[in-house]
């Protein structure tokens, strides 16, 4: 049996590996993949407590961070190609509208 | 159960460390639709077949899928060289396994996570759904039906802001 020690262990690498693509790379579209996976798991923290507890209260918010997810990706790409019209790059470096 | 746990975790760190180490958006999407199949065999060891399915259906049916087309709409084939000197990239990394190192070491020494050294007898495989719709559709009515109202703002938002500008 595995014991609820090893999932939350797992999930801080994943959440690490997702606070390394966030800051080191600069195509925005794998950044916003990077989030998914640090979103993902939190998902599974929250699946792990559920089970080990008991009770199904983590596999509700679950539900909830899910339609959250999908919602930020929707409009995070939406604005990517709202970018992309702008300015043809999708390079953060070149975000800089209000460095002045 | 120990074996499917370890080969999928595996499984989801390798993937999710190709997505970030990649430097062809279309590769890093592809590993991250492994790294979501993955966590969604790592929901069925935690007896939640429900979530697993739904992770299946939203993530890698709508989220990857969206971004993959993205990516080819917007025909990246690679990251272009960065005008970042060396040093900031590796003290990023240093700086994100560090917060990492915080949330790991505050996991391990956790006395309540230590204590739950197996899984509770209640809430198996059986009657997942049933148990989960009791819930949700009693205590979290409210929230479930605010949650439509945000994926309607969200899909209104979404074809608002990437359409032509008049």
């Amino acid at each position: 049996m595995v014991p609820l020690i090893d999932y939350l262990i797992l999930s801080a690498v994943l959440f690490t590996i997702g606070i390394i693509g966030i800051l080191i790379r600069r195509n925005i579209i794998t950044i916003l993949m990077s989030i998914e996976i640090m979103l993902n798991s939190v998902n599974l923290v929250f699946v792990a407590f559920s089970r080990f507890q008991g009770n199904m209260d983590g596999q509700i918010v679950v539900f909830f961070i899910f339609a959250v997810a999908a919602a930020e990706a929707a409009v995070g790409l939406a604005l990517v190609v709202a970018w992309f019209k702008l300015k043809e790059s999708i390079q953060v470096d070149d975000m800089k509208l209000l460095k002045g | 159960m120990v074996i499917a746990f370890y080969v999928l975790g595996f499984l989801a760190m390798f993937s999710a460390i190709m997505v970030v180490s990649s430097d062809r958006p279309i590769v890093s999407g592809l590993y991250l639709l492994l790294c979501f199949i993955a966590v969604a065999g790592l929901y069925v060891t935690l007896s939640a077949p429900f979530v697993a399915a739904m992770q299946l259906i939203v993530y890698t049916g709508a989220i990857i899928v969206l971004i993959l087309f993205v990516i080819m709409l917007l025909n990246q084939h690679r990251e272009s060289e960065t005008k970042r000197p060396k040093w900031v990239t590796a003290l990023s990394t240093v700086a994100a396994i560090v917060i990492g190192w915080g949330v790991y070491f505050t996991f391990i020494t956790s006395k309540v996570v230590l204590s739950y050294g197996k899984m509770s007898p209640i809430g198996g495989m059986k009657g997942n759904v049933e148990q989960l719709a009791d819930v949700l559709f009693s205590r979290y009515f409210i929230p479930f039906e605010v949650i439509s109202i945000l994926i309607i703002a969200a899909i209104i938002s979404a074809v608002f802001i990437s359409k032509k500008r008049v």
